[in-house]
């Protein structure tokens, strides 16, 4: 009963701990809520046109607007940004640029966010390491996260070029630099973006584009026209490109979280059968357990009318019983469930890496009263059924149930 | 003398087995009865009868004139508080509760004692069988004499006419079996009736009134 009460709890505050987590950091980033229209060419301007009347009136799209690509980009002014001590191979400094929209606002953590009139600035992560080769891990990696606040009003210096694509190897046309200024911090632990990832305004960003291909030379490929959109929740993204679609225009989701999604569904739904079937057994347990605890109780049930107590008055005490000991059993078990809880948020909190500093744990009220309910009326039931066996039995029947 | 329990053909049959065949047998006040036998002679059946533990299959049992065959268990169990005290051989008593509490474990449902102290009566019975020093302890710290003089004084706890006693020195060394007869001897005396079962033999020496069971059937000696 116990470790059913413990496991049940448990696993409804891990699966709704990860869903929460799968939906709140994965599945609702602003990467899975954009949508990107199909690349537009001169003979689509006019679905172009009605694309934007139709994104810009539905209040669900939070932002529309041309796409642009991000780009990783080298740092060359490392030492007047970072004083010269990093431990990152110098080929590794790069920041990987992407144009800024209306949803980071609600992640500026520090300074302001990029304005349309602003230009050659930038908001970098509060967890910043300038390494393309660093990844997002569940555990922490040795990495030691530089503080995004302390770059604030510091000027980086990043390098692109232009190439010649005409050769079987193709090589750099020319350099050209990108200065901006850090002006806000972004929390991409609730973003989910790599420590290396800055914002740019959008104009900057096309402009650095808009170098690159006007000055390689070749067979460059032509750069694709595209819209994007950012939707408000995960759920209305649907709604939306159906609604375009109605209209003839294709959207598509820039990136879709694939198995994540079902699989946050999926540890949901299991943590329940999981809890539902150990709460199950723990009954069927208790129940035919009540099979020999009336054997062994015999004897006193036995005593007890033989002393004159009727069935009603052994009931009460058995009932009595069965709420002192899952009472007792109550406790222990959201004792033991909140020592555990304490525990695993401890492992969480030394060993996670930030991103994943938010999968702590904790328990609903709600399921902690229902659980409680249960545990403190099944054995209260289990003595009543259990003594409903006796029932109307005379106290020789009752001895020789002993034997 | 009053007659506190008759009963009249009292047969108690398992399939065709009969444990307790025909019995007629009155049970008057301030007397000591003892029934030998050997095991499975119907002895244990026939005093769980009289002691309205057990239903017979047939006949008639009269408590007090009054005729309570067609009694439901509650009016048995209320009539079991009012008369009987009863004593096992196994004592029964509750392993987590203290002597004195296990004394007052029949007096908790006695409506005439709403108003009285029960612990102050369980700690008197206590001292009045000689277990003033081991009021407080529980049934495992005691000597199985002990615990057995414990079940007696719960056996008195609700102040009974009749005290039914099913072996109660089948676990008792030769000493205590002589202190448990002596101390039923004396509620008999004192105007309590005292219906001892047994294989003892000593049972001749205190018993007014001596019956043997054989084969379901009971004869006087």
């Amino acid at each position: 009963m116990l470790i059913a009460f413990v496991l049940l709890l448990l696993s409804l505050s891990f699966s709704s701990v990860i869903e929460n987590y799968i939906d709140r950091n994965i599945i609702n980033t602003t990467l899975h809520r954009t949508l990107l229209s199909l690349p537009i060419v001169s003979e689509n301007i006019d679905k172009e046109r009605l694309a934007y009347k139709i994104l810009s009136e539905d209040s669900r799209v939070t932002d529309v607007n041309e796409f642009v690509q991000s780009t990783l980009l080298r740092v060359i002014n490392v030492d007047e940004v970072f004083g010269g001590d990093l431990p990152i191979e110098r080929v590794k400094i790069c920041l990987d640029a992407q144009a800024y929209n209306k949803d980071i606002h609600k992640d500026i953590v520090a300074g302001r966010g990029i304005l349309d009139t602003d230009k050659n600035v930038a908001v970098i992560p509060k967890y910043f390491y300038p390494d393309y080769s660093n990844e997002i891990d569940f555990f922490q990696n040795g990495v030691e996260y530089l503080n995004g606040e302390n770059y604030i009003g510091k000027k980086c210096t990043l390098e692109y070029e232009s190439y010649d694509f005409d050769k079987n190897r193709y090589k750099v046309n020319q350099k050209y630099k990108y200065t901006f200024e850090i002006i806000g911090i972004y929390d991409n632990a609730s973003t989910l973006d790599s420590s290396y990832g800055i914002y740019v305004p959008r104009s900057d960003l096309a402009n650095i584009w808009d170098t690159v291909v006007k000055n390689s030379t070749g067979n460059i490929s032509t750069q694709v026209k595209q819209i994007y959109a950012v939707v408000d929740k995960q759920s209305n993204i649907d709604p939306v490109i159906d609604k375009l679609k109605g209209h003839g225009i294709e959207f598509e989701r820039q990136a879709t979280p694939g198995m994540i999604q079902e699989i946050g569904s999926y540890i949901l739904l299991v943590g329940i059968i999981s809890g539902f079937f150990v709460f199950i057994i723990s009954i069927a347990f208790l129940f035919f357990s009540s099979i020999d605890w009336i054997r062994r109780r015999a004897g006193e049930i036995g005593i007890l009318k033989a002393m004159g107590y009727t069935d009603r008055n052994i009931k009460r005490i058995m009932a009595a019983e069965g709420i002192i000991i899952g009472g007792l059993s109550m406790l222990l078990a959201l004792l033991v469930t909140l020592a555990s809880i304490f525990i695993i948020n401890r492992v969480i909190e030394i060993k996670a890496s930030f991103y994943f500093k938010g999968m702590r744990l904790s328990v609903d009220v709600i399921w902690i009263l229902l659980s409680s309910l249960f545990s403190l009326l099944l054995p209260c039931i289990v003595h009543l059924l259990a003594v409903k066996r006796i029932y109307k039995k005379n106290v020789a029947e009752i001895f020789r149930m002993q034997k | 003398m009053d007659k506190i329990i008759r009963t009249q053909n009292v047969t108690k049959q398992y399939d065709m087995i009969f444990a307790v065949k025909d019995v007629s047998i009155t049970i008057s006040q301030n007397m000591f009865y003892g029934i030998k036998g050997h095991s499975g002679s119907g002895k244990t059946t026939l005093i769980n009868m009289l002691g309205l533990l057990d239903e017979p299959t047939s006949g008639d049992i009269y408590i007090n004139g009054a005729n309570v065959s067609g009694l439901d268990e509650d009016e048995k169990a209320d009539i079991r508080r009012r008369q009987f005290g009863f004593v096992f051989q196994a004592f029964y008593l509750n392993e987590k509760l203290r002597a004195y509490e296990n004394v007052m474990v029949p007096m908790l449902i006695n409506p005439l004692y709403r108003n009285i102290d029960i612990k102050a009566k369980a700690v008197d019975l206590l001292n009045m069988l000689g277990l003033s020093d081991r009021i407080g302890h529980f049934p495992g710290q005691l000597s199985a004499g002990e615990q057995q003089r414990v079940a007696i004084a719960r056996a008195l706890a609700n102040d009974p006419q009749c005290i039914i006693a099913d072996e109660p020195t089948g676990n008792l060394d030769e000493k205590n079996e002589v202190l448990i007869l002596d101390i039923l001897k004396g509620l008999a005396q004192n105007g309590r009736t005292v219906i001892v079962v047994t294989h003892n033999k000593i049972i001749q020496e205190y018993a007014d009134e001596l019956y043997l069971m054989t084969a379901g059937s009971l004869e006087t000696l």
